[in-house]
């Protein structure tokens, strides 16, 4: 097989994380409390490959990229990184995309700005660059374009652009740029250096590709797009675009028919599949949902919003009607990932100003409280996240967000805190550093740490990891939880005892990490 | 789609980019073409406008050398 294009990631992204999604976020950290090779293990164990070497799942992004070429004319495929060589021996073109390059997006900035040591996915990623295969291919004439939802981060990472020999970095949704940029490639054109696609250069629903091959976990798009206008956020600058069912459906069996039981229907608030604004549709939802339990044994949902959580229970009791259409023998629990944000109403009004659609945003901490309850009765476990240091923020916004997770500790959930990065409209502020931390920060993260280890232990053992085929990595994450509540009963020992003039005064005394230079204006 | 061409020369960089977008404002897609031969580097004479560009597809092409991996 010579192809002409072949498209990539690292280990971190070509894995389906023991058809686990959630452990993916396990690649943001670096190795804590073990061997690297064994983080890894955990997050991104190697994939079952063809004897081609392409990946039995991939990366949906890529899967899209793939999909584009392939309807173009182009001899293209994911090949997984270990089986680069012989491939690129006669490729004219690697394509490579990812989440998270140099770890510069949330959360794995936060943990290396915490541990000082750089997270497993942009360690993964610069050793598959400095592979010689990769560099002798580049000698021979190979062109690199680099993409994904992270291609911004090569704008302050230079140095790795010049190394790596990139000759097109695209942000954006690229399923239409990326065939005019092979055909240029191929024919030797000039290639840009760099494209961003705007909102009139996207694709329409007719235009974006069904996917030919796998994604990680059975994952689906049904949507594009958010309408409600979160400033922090990239996603809604996007146009918002609903999935015919028969267009999801299609892709749905292509992950069937390569043997995957389960699925992830993806949105950035899957409540909002075929809405009316932010008013729900039922009707579209269960025929939705109907469908994907059709292919699927188990199902989960990438993302969804409190408010709507609230709003399409108390009007239309449709979350009691998913999950009774959901859960079966096979499934008894949905995971999604939320965004809280803050649990301040003068913050939430200054960033996020149409998060609690349609309740007003003075019933923010309400709309949270209420949506949590909904969730937790009927066995739906959200990751929540926080973003601590936005612009703007106040010692009393910290306090009213602590004050929120005390009333939530009762409902099953991780929260994870995540330090503001400068992206949506907000992009041209200034990055949060560690010695933008305040004590408010650090109380935040204390009571997010606890709640999420309560919660943890309960969720892997009831219903994430179930069963003998999981218990070497049940038991592995136990051990690891306790390691973490050990470290963390230190460390809270440790600022009991320094206080937070103590805690300044050792930061000032060790190396200050600094990832990126500090680019934005504030 | 209205397309605006801006070039770059000498030590020109993001404000002639913003200047040229005030004098077409309709333009939707950019294409800024940087007369250097410092390849890479040139992205930071225009990445302030990159940075903050989210209405507008814009397209950069550096004319000289590019850097050698």
């Amino acid at each position: 097989m010579k192809l002409d294009i072949v498209i990539t990631s690292d280990r971190t992204m070509i894995t389906n994380h023991h058809g686990k999604e959630f452990l993916g976020f396990v690649a943001t950290g670096p190795p804590v409390g073990v061997p690297e090779r064994l983080w890894m293990w955990i997050c991104a164990p190697k994939p079952k490959v063809d004897r081609w070497g392409r990946p039995l799942e991939a990366p949906y992004g890529l899967r899209k990229i793939e999909a584009a070429l392939v309807n173009a004319g182009f001899n293209a495929a994911i090949i997984d990184p270990d089986h680069l060589g012989p491939h690129l021996k006669h490729a004219k073109v690697l394509m490579i995309g990812h989440h998270d390059y140099f770890a510069m997006a949330s959360p794995s900035i936060e943990w290396w700005l915490m541990t000082g040591s750089e997270p497993v996915n942009r360690r993964s990623f610069l050793r598959l660059m400095r592979r010689p295969e990769i560099r002798e291919a580049k000698k021979r004439g190979l062109k690199i374009i680099a993409g994904g939802p992270a291609a911004w981060q090569w704008l302050w990472n230079l140095d790795y652009w010049r190394e790596f020999g990139i000759d097109t970095v695209v942000d954006g949704e690229a399923e239409k740029v990326v065939v005019e940029l092979a055909a240029k490639a191929l024919n030797g054109e000039e290639l840009p250096l760099y494209v961003y696609v705007g909102p009139e250069d996207v694709p329409s629903i007719e235009e974006i590709p069904e996917i030919k091959g796998a994604s990680v976990n059975g994952l689906v798009e049904i949507m594009r797009g958010c309408p409600r206008g979160c400033k922090f956020c990239p996603v809604t600058l996007r146009p918002l675009r609903y999935y015919p069912l028969d267009k999801i459906e299609r892709e749905l069996r292509v992950n069937a028919n390569a043997g995957l039981d389960r699925c992830i229907l993806h949105s950035e608030d899957v409540l909002i599949y075929g809405a009316r604004g932010l008013e729900p549709n039922p009707n579209a939802l269960l025929k939705l949902h109907a469908l994907a339990k059709k292919y699927c044994k188990t199902l989960a949902w990438s993302h969804a919003t409190l408010a709507e959580v609230k709003y399409a229970q108390e009007k239309y009791k449709l979350i009691t009607k998913l999950t009774e259409l959901i859960y079966d023998e096979h499934q008894q629990y949905l995971g999604v990932q939320i965004g809280l944000e803050t649990g301040s109403v003068n913050l939430a009004k200054k960033i996020m100003p149409a998060k609690a659609a349609p309740y007003p945003i003075e019933m923010w901490p309400q709309v949270v409280e209420d949506a949590m309850a909904i969730m937790h009765e009927h066995r739906i476990v959200p990751a929540l996240t926080l973003i601590l240091g936005l612009p703007e923020e106040t010692e009393d916004d910290l306090a009213q967000t602590a004050e929120l997770l005390d009333r939530l500790k009762d409902y099953r959930s991780l929260i994870v805190p995540m330090f503001f990065v400068p992206l949506g409209v907000l992009r041209d502020r200034g990055w949060f550093l560690r010695e933008h931390l305040k004590e408010g920060h650090v109380e935040i993260m204390r009571r997010c740490l606890w709640h999420s280890l309560r919660w943890a232990e309960d969720i892997v053992s009831t219903f994430y990891l179930k069963g003998a085929r999981y218990a070497p990595l049940r038991w592995t994450l136990k051990l690891f939880l306790a390691y973490v509540k050990r470290r963390a009963r230190e460390v809270e020992k440790w600022l009991e005892e320094a206080g937070w003039e103590g805690v300044k005064r050792a930061e000032a005394k060790s190396a200050v990490l600094q990832p990126v230079p500090r680019p934005c204006r504030t | 789609m209205s397309e605006l061409v801006i070039e770059l020369k000498g030590d020109e960089n993001a404000e002639k980019v913003e200047e040229a977008v005030r004098s077409k404002p309709s333009a939707r897609r950019l294409v800024i073409r940087i007369a250097a031969n410092d390849g890479v580097s040139s992205i930071e004479r225009v990445r302030s406008f990159l940075v903050n560009n989210i209405s507008r597809t814009v397209i950069v092409y550096v004319e000289g050398e590019r850097d050698e991996a």
